[in-house]
């Protein structure tokens, strides 16, 4: 199989089969309707410090900051974030409804199809949600970047770090002095 | 959906597992409460949390207005003579608005107050925290009380010195089943891509958004609350 994912964390579909009914307010579902959890997809990000000291970022010396699930609930896609440091105190972080899971799915589907069939990967997401961007990673030989919001083309990891550099750069750089900590971007 | 197809490395979906016995009967007993006619349209531009924040309370208080007015309208507050704009590929949302210079990138585009510019707005009620974190009992008002969103502020910190922040918006709130608390929260980044689109739903734990919060420099803490009006 070219395309593959690591597990996710133990226990990490009832913690989130947990969540999820907590929050349902008692809804009864049809056995049709009931929540199903696709393969975890790891998170990785790149720090604000890495981005803006290292000129180039090693991205094999990331390390996963946690998973995301799709689940199917009620014939809506919804994200369920998940973080497990060393694999242990797995805990839900996030839940995100709208347009997120379709995102995933066709991103990721997207990336299916235009992967090498002959290389190994794994499927990686890459968060640079602060710097606008989302990408499904594919992780092999090339390295194989395709953005949520834009999946149809495949880009290279400098096209994907340099815009993140940039970016971060001018967080770092603003003044925060007194009386400009309220500011937001 | 249903009908959707799934790439190979993902699927198939299988069932989740079963909550504990009576959890979903408990779960009935919740207590929640949201803002159901608010939304927010994502940022138009990569630094534009403030004008996507306040282009929706402005919107949810009856004054229809573009992020591309409303970042306008705050630099000319500032003294600055010249029209905010977008990138020429994103005109097409900007609905006619015209640029008439090209140095928006160092002025429109970039870190702001929202707090400043809900003032000048006369959306802005009073702080409800300032460096500190919004109460829980402060966001439940607003919401059942007030019927109102809650803007907040996401510091983001690098070796704990404060760098840069992002507004997003509480518009909910839920106790659940096990008691614990819960808010619903528009981000201008979620989903991403600088579209306009409406905002992703997200939950998550009131003590996550507060210390918690996903951002770029790994983890964000809620610095700033504002009640609106």
């Amino acid at each position: 199989m070219p395309i593959t994912t690591p597990d996710g964390p133990d226990g990490a579909p009832a913690l989130i089969g947990e969540r999820l009914a907590r929050l349902s307010r008692g809804e009864s579902f049809s056995a049709e309707q009931a929540p199903a959890v696709f393969r975890p997809i790891p998170v990785y990000r790149i720090s604000l410090s890495a981005l803006t000291t290292e000129e180039n970022v090693d991205l094999l010396s990331l390390l996963p900051q946690g998973w995301r699930y799709v689940v199917r609930e009620r014939g809506e896609l919804v994200l369920v974030d998940v973080s497990a440091p060393q694999n242990a105190d797995t805990r839900v972080t996030r839940v995100t409804r709208g347009l997120a899971g379709i995102q995933v799915l066709t991103t990721a589907l997207q990336a299916e199809q235009v992967a090498n069939p002959v290389n190994e990967y794994e499927a990686r997401i890459m968060d640079l949600r602060p710097a606008g961007a989302v990408y499904i990673w594919l992780h092999g030989q090339d390295d194989l970047f395709f953005a949520l919001s834009d999946p149809a083309v495949a880009l290279a990891a400098a096209q994907v770090v340099g815009p993140a550099q940039e970016h971060a750069r001018r967080i770092m750089a603003i003044d925060l002095g007194a009386g400009r900590e309220d500011l937001g971007s | 959906m249903n009908s959707m197809q799934v790439p190979k490395f993902l699927g198939p979906a299988l069932p989740l597992p079963k909550p504990q016995t009576g959890l979903q009967a408990f779960a009935v007993g919740t207590d929640s409460d949201e803002v159901a006619s608010f939304a927010l349209a994502t940022q138009l531009e990569t630094h534009w949390c403030w004008a996507s924040v306040a282009q929706s309370i402005s919107q949810f208080r009856g004054q229809i207005v573009t992020q591309v007015e409303v970042a306008t309208y705050h630099i000319q507050s500032g003294g600055q003579t010249f029209t905010c704009d977008l990138p020429p590929e994103r005109k097409d949302e900007a609905q006619g608005v015209s640029c008439s210079i090209n140095s928006c990138d160092t002025a429109c585009n970039g870190f702001h107050s929202l707090k400043t510019v809900l003032q000048e707005r006369g959306r802005f009620s009073c702080s409800l925290a300032e460096n500190s974190n919004v109460s829980w009992s402060n966001i439940k008002d607003e919401v059942r009380v007030r019927r109102s969103p809650v803007p907040c502020r996401i510091g983001w910190f690098v070796g704990g010195q404060p760098k840069g922040g992002h507004f997003v918006c509480i518009f909910g709130w839920a106790i659940d089943a096990a008691g614990d608390k819960h808010v619903f929260v528009y981000d201008p980044m979620e989903p991403g891509g600088f579209t306009g689109a409406p905002a992703n739903r997200q939950e998550m734990l009131f003590d996550d958004f507060l210390h918690r919060y996903p951002s770029l420099s790994a983890v964000g803490r809620s610095t700033h609350a504002y009640a609106v009006s």
